[in-house]
């Protein structure tokens, strides 16, 4: 592999050429634990419903106020997000929570502290 | 034994039957909301507020959606953070050792902590001059 190829390699990973695929399993992995315990254990999957809604029911009251239609939009997303792709609203939720919360951030930097370059 | 695998290898894409169109249309519905808060923050809900709520909604949600809707989901993304993470993808992962070796010292030790460390350091290792 000649210089030009390693500097390029080495402006994004390390040697191993690696760093970015294991922080982006490392990310997936936590966001997947969420849906993962929710198929394993009930009350974790009834809890996170029960949290789904509220978010869900607080979101669109923000947008739209004290409404019949907040009750049409709610129980509507409610639907598709809580029962019918529930995994899907699970990882969403997961996953914006853990952005907000800055933890990402603490996942990259603490990856590049262990991976050895 | 090969009906079984066939059906194992198709339980996936049954599985995920309309996932994208039901996703697309609680994106529009994400939208329309963001649409009519926007409007109706700025004009109240008078008539004027109605009519550009219906004419934004159209070229948005009906007409260009495949436009807009990736705009919207890439200012979710923007509202909830995503740049933080690529900041520090991008400025704390390729740094990794690099300020020790540009300062000629160590090559992935230990972290330096302190200023009378780092002056130790390089007592210890200084730089070659020509």
């Amino acid at each position: 592999m000649d210089s030009k190829t390693n500097k390029a390699r080495s402006a994004l990973m390390n040697e191993k050429g690696n760093i970015l695929i294991i922080i982006f399993i490392i990310m997936i992995g936590i966001i997947i634990l969420l849906p993962l315990g929710m198929f394993a254990f009930k009350p974790l999957d009834i809890i996170v419903r029960v949290i789904l809604i509220f978010v869900i029911f607080t979101t669109v009251r923000g947008y739209l106020g004290n409404s019949v239609i907040t009750l049409v939009i709610s129980a509507v997303l409610i639907y598709f997000l809580v029962f019918k792709w529930w995994w899907v609203g699970a990882i969403g939720w997961f996953a914006i929570t853990l952005l907000g919360l800055g933890f990402f951030g603490m996942v990259v930097w603490g990856t590049s502290k262990i991976v050895k370059t | 034994m090969f009906s079984l695998v066939l059906f194992n290898l198709l339980m996936p894409i049954l599985f995920l039957d309309g996932l994208f169109s039901d996703m697309t249309l609680v994106l529009k519905i994400f939208t329309l909301m963001a649409i009519i808060s926007y409007i109706t923050n700025h004009l109240g809900k008078g008539p004027i507020a109605i009519l550009l709520i219906a004419v934004f909604s159209w070229f948005i949600i009906f007409d260009y959606f495949a436009f807009f809707g990736g705009i919207y989901i890439l200012y979710m993304l923007l509202a909830f953070g995503l740049t933080g993470v690529i900041i520090d993808i991008f400025f704390v992962t390729p740094g990794h050792g690099q300020a020790q070796q540009a300062a000629g010292i160590g090559e992935g030790g230990e972290p330096i902590s302190s200023g009378q460390e780092f002056m130790e350091k390089r007592t210890m290792h200084p730089r070659g001059h020509h």
